[in-house]
């Protein structure tokens, strides 16, 4: 342990003024991989070295760097001249980049890790870096997973350049701040946390730069690790954090008052901190008409429930409580049953079991076929099941209602909540009736008040139970009478339209 | 602590129930309390978790204390 | 963060958990049967005579805000009269609790789920409340939030379906004061008065003093009080009106015999399982509310967290509500001839006026103080 921490003191010490010595570290360093470049530059006996990653950089842009270093148009000589410092050189040669100015060797290898060309000359105390990150991007493309009929269509990428440009394209204010901090020791995968100065609620911001802070990993691929970190509950089957490829989800939620974390490598980025109810809406709701989006929101609740409940409410009416059907079903139901040798439970299992199969096989097989098996397999397994007499035709209604109402939900982790869930309340309705889906649901609700999401109670706007936010919770009042952000996260400026002109009377409103 | 509270309270329930039995069916103690057990010993489990989980949270207690002083002890050291 | 280090309650989370509480068992058994068909009559008596009771517990922890009862009485009896007092509430609390249990376990087996053995519906229930219990107060105050509407909605529902399948006679109320006003006193106190009314300021005593704003709890408790009897009365009316003062008091779960008469549109023929898991929703909380409140005084007088007890004290829970009655006549019984005289009474009207009293005195040199901090 000694030794690594020698070798760091020795990395973070200022760097010497002589190439040579710079060249012999990062050789060092870097050994013999391949994608590493170091190439020597002198000029009139200074020496300098250029050293960037092959893999990291954009090698049109090191080209024209390359020949800028040699000579400018009036045959100049480009090294620095004698006493000057680094910073009066960069800005010499390189008169347009957003250059930095790496002091300690441990930045210069950073800077060369995250794709900037580094140079370093005799003389000087400071090693240039020139930004020049390229490598193979994906296009801003439509988003995969939650795609919507009427709004805009682009989707963060892979890039976190990319996707910070996407966010400050849609939020074109000063107050927007990014804060960049790099984790994971191997992956030193660079994340930004968003907020808005003077929406955000501070305490909030801290709450999040804190326990973004406290990570210590080796490694970060995708927001998925962040969440588990940062969670303020691991033992939940619910999501505590949303994470959404959408711009404009991202945005809106920085402008109610959330924080937003970016992952480099990833398009999911996180949105902290939400309530349960957020799961439930998509920016759409704001693009449609407010009737429509109430009542497509409505249908999610009610879509969730089916998914979660359904199956569980169908084993214990058809194992404890017949009276419940009206008797022409019943006797309907019973007829089908006939000749099934399972018990409903051990039918809605294996039926519940299967769909999960051939959906995990929808997902993994290669795309061309996926559909089509997991569709019309689950259609011919249906059919040739019932015919076989393994189960009966009612289960198999309710098993693909089940499966279809959990894909209403807006988010793949939300819904996924739900299917595992699911089966616990089957089993508990097997054993005890509607008695036990009833404990299974008390006990879910009861979990559900006890999680708190960046310490924001997770059932916030229905328990606590607030009033003022009831505008864009289980209905959507028109944009123009949503004046005020959602109090539970606490903004610091609570307001965010005045009333419109045609509501505070005919005289003032002239456009009416 | 939990393990002793849970079998003071257990006690003093179980004769308070006792005493009511007595006083309603103008019966004697033990024939309260045989009557009242009858056909219920299977119940006592419910006692023996009870147990078992009081114990447990005795354990964590002890084992949180230890560490909190602990943690304690190294930070008056630094 | 993640844990606040005091738990809050807000006022409306008091308000609907005090009315889901004085409904829970209320609306399952039946209340007031000695008054016969005046029952409602007795509710407001009843009411009345627990409005000053309301306003002696506020008064006093508005004197020390953020404490509770138990506090209160450790602080003003001193150490040993004090926790000997407060473990008299936790086991009358208990013994609520496990009452209330099995009134529920009685019913379930009634009417939904005959042949499952009454150890595992109390088994399964009290880990349940044990959950809840663990995870605090808060979570009981959120429960009642998200569970109220529903049961509010499911008395204006019954009160509706008997109206459409006409099973409603209002001159079954009628003559009102037929018997004069005797036995009605006689059954407020103090039957009517400790259960349900006396309930309210039980809970009172320990939950106000999670609200931030402790002068706000008389109001809170007054306006609960209010609402929740007049809920009880909606349902006492409809039940004598259905079934007769007769039939309401022969029922053991009167409003269950309603439930099962109604039968409207052909389609709605069974509702009472429905009506039963509705019910179990007030029962629920109003078990995890008399435990919480049980664990809550051990937590005073041992001074160990109370999530620790809630396991092991539940289970205490679950055992004596099966054992401590022989029979459900027994358990009847032992609710109409014990619990209101020497239970209902020390603990609801004596101890707490005894402390007011022993208060009043103390407090009476800072009489200006008093009348400002209010």
């Amino acid at each position: 342990m000694s030794g690594i921490e020698l070798e760091d003191e020795k990395m973070s010490q200022p760097l010497q003024p002589y190439a040579k010595s710079c060249r012999f570290v990062l050789e060092e360093k870097f050994g013999h991989t391949t994608d590493f470049c170091l190439e020597e530059i002198s000029q009139s006996g200074c020496l300098g070295i250029i050293c960037y990653l092959k893999t990291m950089v954009d090698l049109d842009a090191i080209q024209e760097i390359a020949a800028m270093l040699q000579v400018d148009g009036k045959g100049r000589q480009f090294g620095p001249l004698e006493e000057e410092a680094a910073r009066a050189y960069g800005s010499r040669i390189f008169t347009t980049m957003s250059l930095q100015y790496p002091a300690t060797l441990r930045e210069v290898m950073d800077h060369i890790l995250n794709g900037y060309m580094v140079i370093c000359w005799d003389g000087l105390h400071e090693a240039i870096a020139v930004p020049v990150q390229g490598g193979e991007q994906r296009a801003v493309s439509e988003p995969t997973t939650q795609t919507v009929v009427k709004g805009p269509k682009d989707s963060f990428t892979e890039s976190i350049v990319t996707n910070m440009s996407l966010v400050r394209r849609r939020i074109k204010s000063e107050h927007l701040r990014f804060e960049s901090m790099t984790l994971g020791v191997d992956t030193r995968t660079s994340i930004e946390l968003l907020y808005i100065e003077g929406i955000t609620n501070i305490r909030i911001v801290n709450e999040v730069r804190e326990r973004l802070g406290r990570i210590q990993t080796s490694s970060i691929l995708d927001s998925g690790s962040i969440e588990e970190f940062i969670t303020d509950s691991n033992l939940t089957p619910f999501p505590l954090l949303l994470s959404t490829e959408r711009p404009d989800s991202i945005a809106g939620g920085l402008l109610e008052g959330r924080t937003a974390i970016l992952v480099d490598g990833t398009p999911f980025a996180l949105l902290a901190p939400v309530s349960i109810h957020d799961f439930f809406q998509t920016p759409e709701d704001y693009y449609l008409h407010f009737y429509i989006a109430t009542f497509i929101r409505w249908i999610r609740y009610v879509a969730f429930l089916i998914a979660l409940l359904l199956p569980a409410l169908f084993v214990s009416v058809m194992t404890y409580h017949h009276e419940l059907i009206p008797t022409n079903l019943l006797i309907n139901l019973m007829a089908q049953r006939e000749g099934v040798p399972f018990p409903t439970v051990v039918e809605a299992f294996l039926m519940e079991l299967t769909f999960e199969v051939l959906r995990e096989a929808g997902i993994r097989m290669p795309r061309a076929i996926g559909q089509t098996v997991s569709i019309v397999g689950a259609l011919v397994i249906g059919q040739a099941a019932v015919e076989a007499g393994i189960v009966s035709n009612a289960m198999v209604i309710i098993v693909s209602l089940t499966g279809i109402c959990n894909y209403v939900s807006p988010s793949y982790s939300f819904a996924s909540s739900a299917r595992l869930l699911r089966f616990l309340l089957i089993i508990l309705a097997s054993v005890l009736g509607l008695y036990g889906t009833l404990l299974g649901v008390v006990i879910i609700v009861a979990h559900l008040t006890g999680l708190r999401s960046i310490g924001v109670p997770y059932l916030s706007s229905t328990a606590p139970w607030i009033m003022e936010d009831q505008d864009d919770v289980f209905i959507r009042l028109p944009m123009f009478l949503n004046r005020k952000r959602p109090r539970l996260l606490m903004p610091q400026q609570v307001t965010k339209q005045s009333w419109p002109s045609k509501l505070l009377g005919r005289k003032g409103g002239g456009s009416n | 602590m939990v393990t002793a509270t849970y079998a003071c309270i257990f006690i003093m329930m179980f004769l308070m129930i006792i005493i009511v039995d007595m006083f309603v069916a103008q019966d004697s103690f033990m024939t309260s309390f045989k009557e009242l057990m009858a056909g219920r010993q299977k119940l006592l489990a419910y006692i023996g978790y009870g147990l078992l989980a009081s114990l447990i949270s005795d354990i964590g207690i002890a084992r949180r204390k230890r560490a909190n002083a602990a943690s304690q002890e190294e930070g008056a050291s630094k | 963060m993640t844990v606040p280090a005091v738990e809050k309650l807000s006022r409306w989370q008091l308000f609907v958990v005090m009315v889901t509480f004085e409904l829970g068992s209320a609306l399952v058994v039946g209340v007031g049967n000695d008054s016969r068909k005046d029952a409602w009559l007795a509710l407001i008596i009843g009411a009345i005579a627990g409005l000053p009771l309301i306003w002696m517990v506020s008064w006093m922890l508005r004197l020390y805000p953020g404490q509770t009862i138990y506090s209160i009485l450790k602080i003003t009896l001193g150490k040993w009269i004090g926790n000997l007092l407060v473990i008299g509430y936790v086991i009358y609390f208990l013994y609520l609790a496990a009452y209330v249990m099995r009134d529920f376990i009685a019913m379930m087996n009634a009417a939904v789920l005959p042949r499952t053995p009454a150890g595992i519906i109390g088994f399964t229930l009290m880990s349940v409340v044990a959950y809840i219990v663990y995870l605090g107060i808060e979570t009981i105050g959120r429960m009642a939030e998200i569970f109220a509407p529903y049961m509010l909605l499911f008395t204006v529902a019954i009160v509706l379906l008997c109206l459409m399948s006409g099973e409603i006679n209002l001159h079954n109320l009628l003559p009102v004061l037929g018997d004069g006003w005797h036995p009605i006193i006689k059954d407020v106190f103090p039957a009517v008065l400790g259960f349900p009314i006396g309930e309210m300021p039980l809970i009172l005593m320990v939950l106000m003093a999670y609200i931030k704003r402790v002068d706000k709890g008389l109001g809170v408790g007054m306006a609960a009080l209010g609402t929740g009897t007049f809920l009880l009365i909606i349902s006492i009316v409809l039940q004598i009106s259905v079934l007769t003062a007769d039939g309401k008091a022969r029922a053991s779960f009167p409003l269950l015999n309603v439930a099962r008469l109604i039968s409207t549109a052909e389609f709605l023929e069974r509702i009472e399982p429905l009506v039963v898991f509705l019910m179990m929703l007030g029962i629920l909380l109003k078990i995890s509310v008399f435990t919480i409140l049980g664990v809550q005084g051990l937590e005073a007088v041992v001074q160990v967290p109370y999530r620790h007890f809630s396991f092991p004290i539940s289970m205490i829970v679950a055992f004596i509500a099966i054992v401590h009655a022989k029979s459900f006549t027994d358990h009847i019984i032992k609710g109409t001839r014990m619990l209101p005289t020497y239970f209902h009474m020390p603990f609801q009207v004596y101890i707490p006026a005894v402390l007011f009293i022993i208060l009043l005195i103390k407090h009476r040199p800072t009489k200006g103080k008093v009348g400002e901090g209010t």
